[in-house]
């Protein structure tokens, strides 16, 4: 299927995969912790950013495939262990920064400064939207 | 420095990091000049940790709010509110 041709947005795709999970962990932690049923509405938060891509992003990739390996997400992002050698590398006094971005988006250890910036962009693009949808749904929530 | 560097070209990267700075909210972009590639890194990334700390904050909402929810008819509400807006 070829999301870009499709009728269907991206934010909408966020939304039924974020709402289906959210109505999944409803049935599911009648029983449980409140620290439990926000850790597990946090990985769905984090999964549905990551389905709405389509796996276009190396960052969605990391994200999924973190929580097939380990059945959920933790707090800090994945990373990937594998080291490159010629690395573009922007000018010295940036290489903090760029190595914070590193460990702040997932997946993005091993890339060179360019591919870096691209993921960011996308990243960031994508948190802000799941930031809305999440206000989104706790205004109609907390109105009903 | 050195001509490794140039696999990707000093414009290719200046052009990124507008991209970059682009994305920040008008309140962070303001204190960072386009010539500061440094600082602009150390805004992004402040950024993004207050997007993951609201993703908490919303987390913990939802899930107060779930507590307090029944099941079944008020879900069906926020699906289809959320689809009509």
């Amino acid at each position: 299927m070829d999301l870009e041709h499709s009728s269907i947005s991206k934010p909408m795709i966020m939304a039924f995969h974020f709402l289906g999970a959210l109505s999944h962990i409803q049935k599911t932690t009648t029983h449980s912790t409140f620290v439990c049923r926000c850790h597990r509405i946090r990985c769905a938060a984090y999964t549905s950013m990551a389905l709405s891509t389509g796996g276009h992003s190396a960052w969605s990739r990391a994200l999924l495939r973190g929580k097939l390996r380990r059945g959920g997400l933790r707090k800090r992002a994945v990373i990937l262990q594998r080291p490159r050698k010629r690395a573009v590398r922007l000018e010295e006094g940036c290489q903090d920064g760029a190595d914070v971005l590193r460990r702040l988006v997932p997946g993005s250890a091993g890339m060179d400064s360019a591919e870096l910036l691209d993921e960011t962009a996308d990243y960031i693009r994508c948190l802000e939207e799941q930031v809305s949808l999440m206000r989104s749904i706790v205004n109609v929530v907390s109105s009903l | 420095m050195s001509s490794r560097r140039s696999r990707i070209s000093d414009d290719e990267i200046n052009d990124l990091i507008s991209k970059l700075q682009a994305l920040l909210p008008e309140s962070r972009r303001r204190t960072t000049s386009r010539a500061s590639a440094a600082k602009l890194l150390k805004e992004t990334c402040g950024y993004i940790k207050s997007l993951h700390r609201e993703v908490d904050d919303l987390s913990e909402q939802l899930g107060g709010l779930m507590a307090t929810m029944e099941a079944d008819s008020p879900q069906a509400e926020i699906i289809r509110s959320i689809l009509r807006s």
